[in-house]
C-alpha cells in the first residue's frame, strides 16, 4: 500500500476515525489496534512479510527483558544482546545480502556459475528500517540508555508503526516506546500541520520525484547515445528525485503520525543547502546517520583517537551506509567515494561543523556560502552517479559521458519542453519553498501567512498540483527498495 | 476534535467546489484544444461529419484512411472516426454519439486488429473526459466502457490525473476529416522482433456482432477491413490465424465483407509506413485508393 495511492487514501481515514473515536478511550486498546492496522498494512504487500517483523518483534522484545533480567551478569547480557543482534542482522543479510555475496563468489572462483548457490528470496518491504530500530531498542536497552517494555503489544506497535514501518525515519526507542505508553490527546494544531506535511509529502513525491524520474530514467538507460550536458543535467535532476522522493515520503510518514499524536524524528534538513559534505550528512536521512554515528561510528572510537583511525571509521561506516541501501558493489563505491571525501576533509581539517543553517536570519545567502553549497551539490551528484547507475560499468561509462559535447545540453530527444518545464517549475517551487522556511521544523510551516484565506489558497494550489501528476499510485517511493 | 472536523470540511467543500469548477474550466479548453483526439470528437459531437462513408477503428484507422482519396474513387463525402488507442468499446461510443449528432451514413468501413477485442481502456483515456458534462456522452461512455470504469473517470478534476494540459496545448498535428499521420517516437519502428498477440475479452465479439447487426437494420452498408501491416510485423504462434478465424465468421454470420490488407504488396516497402503498424500519408493514399475500389466493387456503388 503506497502513500500515493487510492488505497491508502481511504485506509487512513478509517483508521484515523476509529483511532480516535472507538479506541482513543483505552490505551491498551488503541495500541492494539495501532498494531492491527499497522499489520494491515505492512501485510497488504505480501501477508508472508508478517512473519518476519513478528519474528524480529518477538526476538528482540524478549532479549530486553532477558537482558534487564541478567543485568548484574554482563557476560550473560552481552551474550543475550550479541545473539539478538546476529539473528536481526543474520535475517536481513540473508534476505538482502545473501545471494549478492553468492554471485560475487561465483565470479571471483566460480567461472559466474552461480545458479546452485543462489536462493530464490523475495525481499520484504522496509526490513532495513525496521531491523535497525528494533536492534537499537536491545541495544539501548543493554547500554542502561532505556527500560525495557513489558507490554509486548505496545513493543510490537513501536516496531511495526505503519507510517514509518517501510522508509523510516528509523525511530529511536527512547522517543517513540514512551508515546505508546502514555494517553494521546488530539491536539488540532498537531492534526492540522500533520496534514499540512502530508500535502507536502505527496507534493514532493508527485510533482518533483516523479517528474525528474521520467527523465532520469530515460538518460540512465540510453546514456551511451546522449551528449554530456543531457547526462550532467540527468544527474542533477536524479538529485532532485532521490530528495523529492525520500523526503516526501519522511514528510507523510511524520505528517500521518501527527494525526495519531505521535511525534517522530526529523529526518531531513534541508541537506541540499549545507555547505560541506559534513554538514550534508548531518542533514540526509538523520535518522540513519545518526543511527550508524551513535552504533558503529562511537563504538569504534569516532573521531577521538588518532587520524588513520578516524578515517578508517568513516570508510566502516560509509561502506556500511552504502551496503545498507542495496546488495550491490555501486552502493559500496557510493560509500566508499563518500567515506573518501571525510577522510580527505580529516586529513586537511576541512570539515567545519556548522551549527547554524546557512543564511540564517537572511533571504539570500552570501556569494561565499551559494559557492560552497554549489560545490557540496557537485560532489553529491558526482556520488549520485554510483547511487543510480546498475553497476560499476554503467557508472564508468556515465561519468565518460561528461565529456562527450557533441549534441545539446538539453532535454531534446529525452523529453519535450513542456515536460521540462513542469519539471524545473515544480523543482523551483520545492526548493523555493523549502528554502525560505529552511530554519523552521518543515517546508510547509505556515505561522508566517495570517490569512487564512492565503493559506488555504496555497493548500489548494499544492493539492490541485499534486492531482495534475498523480498516476494511480503506481510510481513506489526509491526507498521502499532498500 | 470537532473544530478540526469542522474545519476539515468546510476545507474539503471549497476543494470540491474549486476542483468542479476547476473541472469545467479544462473540459472547456480541451473540447477546443487542437490536438487530433480533441478535433475529432468535437466535430463528432457538434454535428459537423457531413458524409456518407465513415471509418471507424483505432489508431490504425486513423493513420489509413484518407477521406480526399477516398471521396475521389467513391464520388461521395466520407470521414475518419478511429479512436487513437481503443478498441471496440471506445469505437461503440464514438458511434453512439456520432448518430446522436449527426446524419445517418450510407457506409461504415470498420478497421479491425489484432488488439480491437481487448478490453484495455487505459490508453489515452484523457480524450474521452472533456465531454463528460454532457448527460447523454455519460450515459453512453457508461454502456459502452462499464461502470466501474465510468466511476474512475467521473470525480472532477481528479480524473485529468497525470495528464499535463500545456501538452496537448502545445500538439502542432491537425487533422483531415480525422485522418491524421505522426512522427514516429520508437527508436527502430521496423524492428523485427516485435511479437503482435490477438488478445480477446470473451464479450466483446458477441457485441461487436450486435453492433454490425444493427447497422446493417438501420440500413447501412458494412465493411470489414484489416488494415496493412509492414511486413516485418511478426505474430505469436497461432495468433494471427486466430484473429483471421474469428473475424471470418462473425463476416459469415453477418454477412459482411472482411478485407484483409494485412499482406497486400505495400507491405514490403518501409517507405509507406510510420512503423509496423501504421502508414504514413504515401502509403494512406495509395492504401485508401486500393480500399475505394475494392468498395465500390464489393458493394456496387459510386458507378452510377
Amino acid at each position: 500500500m503506497y502513500f500515493n495511492s487510492l488505497t491508502y487514501a481511504i485506509f487512513l481515514p478509517i483508521v484515523f476515525c476509529l483511532y480516535w473515536f472507538v479506541f482513543g478511550r483505552n490505551l491498551k486498546w488503541q495500541n492494539l489496534f495501532v498494531l492491527v492496522a499497522s499489520y494491515v498494512f505492512y501485510g497488504w504487500w505480501d501477508w508472508r512479510f508478517l512473519l518476519l517483523i513478528a519474528l524480529t518483534s518477538f526476538c528482540s522484545f524478549w532479549s530486553g527483558i532477558l537482558i534487564d533480567k541478567y543485568r548484574d551478569d554482563k557476560k550473560k547480557a552481552n551474550l543475550i544482546n550479541a545473539a539478538n543482534i546476529i539473528l536481526n542482522l543474520g535475517i536481513l543479510g540473508l534476505f538482502k545480502y545473501y545471494n549478492f555475496f553468492a554471485a560475487s563468489f561465483a565470479n571471483l572462483f566460480l567461472g559466474g556459475h552461480s545458479d546452485k548457490l543462489l536462493m530464490h528470496l523475495i525481499l520484504p518491504v522496509g526490513i532495513s528500517f525496521y531491523t535497525f530500530q528494533a536492534l537499537s531498542y536491545t541495544i539501548d536497552v543493554h547500554r542502561g540508555k532505556i527500560e525495557p517494555t513489558r507490554d509486548i503489544v505496545r513493543f510490537f506497535a513501536y516496531v511495526s508503526f505503519f507510517p514509518q514501518l517501510v522508509a523510516g525515519p528509523i525511530e529511536r526507542a527512547s522517543n517513540l516506546l514512551p508515546q505508546f505508553a502514555r494517553k494521546r490527546v488530539f491536539d488540532p494544531a498537531q492534526a492540522t500541520d500533520g496534514l499540512r506535511l502530508i500535502l507536502w509529502g505527496l507534493f514532493k513525491k508527485v510533482v518533483v520525484a516523479d517528474q525528474c524520474a521520467r527523465y532520469v530514467d530515460q538518460v540512465f538507460s540510453q546514456q551511451a547515445s546522449l551528449p554530456g550536458g543531457t547526462l550532467i543535467l540527468g544527474v542533477v535532476l536524479f538529485t532532485f528525485q532521490i530528495y523529492g522522493d525520500f523526503s516526501g515520503y519522511s514528510d507523510i510518514a511524520i505528517g500521518t503520525s501527527k494525526l495519531f499524536g505521535i511525534k517522530l524524528m526529523t529526518n531531513f534538513r534541508t541537506p541540499y543547502f549545507s555547505r560541506n559534505i559534513k554538514e550534508f550528512w548531518q542533514r540526509w536521512h538523520i535518522s540513519l546517520t545518526t543511527w550508524l554515528r551513535d552504533y558503529v561510528y562511537f563504538p569504534l572510537g569516532g573521531s577521538r583517537c588518532s587520524k588513520a583511525k578516524a578515517i578508517r571509521n568513516n570508510y566502516i561506516v560509509f561502506i556500511l551506509c552504502g551496503l545498507w541501501h542495496g546488495a550491490s558493489w555501486t552502493y559500496i563505491a557510493w560509500g566508499v567515494y563518500f567515506g573518501t571525501l571525510a577522510g580527505i576533509s580529516i586529513l586537511y581539517g576541512k570539515g567545519h561543523n556548522y551549527k547554524d543553517t546557512v543564511a540564517q536570519g537572511k533571504l539570500f545567502p552570501s556569494l561565499k556560502e551559494v559557492g560552497l553549497i554549489l560545490w557540496m551539490n557537485i560532489l553529491n551528484c558526482l556520488g549520485s552517479v554510483f547511487f543510480r547507475s546498475g553497476n560499476i560499468g554503467d557508472a564508468w561509462r556515465y561519468f565518460l559521458g561528461f565529456f562527450n559535447w557533441k549534441g545539446q545540453f538539453s532535454g531534446s530527444g529525452v523529453m519535450t519542453p513542456s515536460q521540462m518545464t513542469a519539471i524545473f517549475a515544480g523543482s523551483l517551487v520545492m526548493f523555493g519553498i523549502e528554502w525560505l522556511n529552511r530554519e523552521k521544523e518543515h517546508g510547509l510551516v505556515m505561522d508566517g501567512v495570517k490569512s487564512r484565506p492565503l493559506r488555504w489558497a496555497i493548500y489548494l494550489v499544492l493539492m490541485i498540483s499534486v492531482l495534475l501528476f498523480f498516476d494511480d499510485g503506481t510510481s513506489p517511493f526509491v526507498y521502499f527498495q532498500f | 476534535m470537532r473544530g478540526f472536523l469542522f474545519k476539515l470540511l468546510i476545507f474539503s467543500l471549497v476543494a470540491l467546489a474549486t476542483l468542479v469548477a476547476g473541472d469545467f474550466a479544462l473540459s472547456r479548453w480541451m473540447r477546443k484544444a487542437h490536438h487530433p483526439n480533441n478535433e475529432i470528437w468535437d466535430e463528432v459531437m457538434e454535428g459537423k461529419v457531413d458524409a456518407d462513408v465513415v471509418a471507424f477503428g483505432s489508431s490504425r484507422a486513423n493513420t489509413s484512411f484518407y477521406p480526399p482519396v477516398v471521396d475521389s474513387v467513391l464520388k461521395t463525402s466520407s470521414w475518419n472516426l478511429g479512436v487513437l488507442g481503443h478498441h471496440f468499446q471506445a469505437e461503440d461510443l464514438r458511434y453512439k454519439m456520432f448518430r446522436l449528432h449527426n446524419r445517418k451514413p450510407r457506409i461504415v468501413v470498420q478497421f479491425v486488429d489484432p488488439l480491437f477485442f481487448s478490453s484495455e481502456k487505459a490508453f489515452d483515456r484523457v480524450q474521452f473526459l472533456p465531454w463528460f458534462w454532457d448527460k447523454e456522452y455519460r450515459k453512453s461512455f457508461r454502456e459502452s466502457f462499464g461502470t466501474a470504469f465510468f466511476f474512475k473517470n467521473a470525480f472532477p478534476f481528479v480524473r485529468y490525473h497525470s495528464f499535463l494540459p500545456w501538452e496537448v496545448a502545445s500538439d502542432e498535428r491537425r487533422t483531415e476529416r480525422g485522418f491524421h499521420t505522426y512522427e514516429s517516437d520508437i527508436k527502430n519502428p521496423f524492428k523485427p522482433v516485435f511479437n503482435e498477440s490477438f488478445i480477446k475479452d470473451e464479450n466483446l465479439p458477441d457485441q461487436f456482432i450486435t453492433f454490425i447487426l444493427s447497422l446493417k437494420k438501420d440500413g447501412i452498408k458494412v465493411v470489414m477491413v484489416h488494415p496493412p501491416e509492414y511486413k516485418t510485423i511478426v505474430y505469436n504462434k497461432g495468433q494471427r490465424e486466430a484473429l483471421r478465424s474469428v473475424m471470418d465468421s462473425i463476416a459469415n454470420l453477418t454477412r459482411t465483407p472482411y478485407i484483409d490488407y494485412s499482406r497486400m504488396g505495400m507491405c514490403s516497402d518501409s517507405t509507406n509506413f510510420i512503423d509496423i503498424w501504421h502508414l504514413n500519408l504515401k502509403g494512406a493514399i495509395e492504401f485508401s485508393d486500393s480500399l475505394s475500389n475494392d468498395i465500390q466493387r464489393i458493394l456496387s456503388i459510386g458507378q452510377e
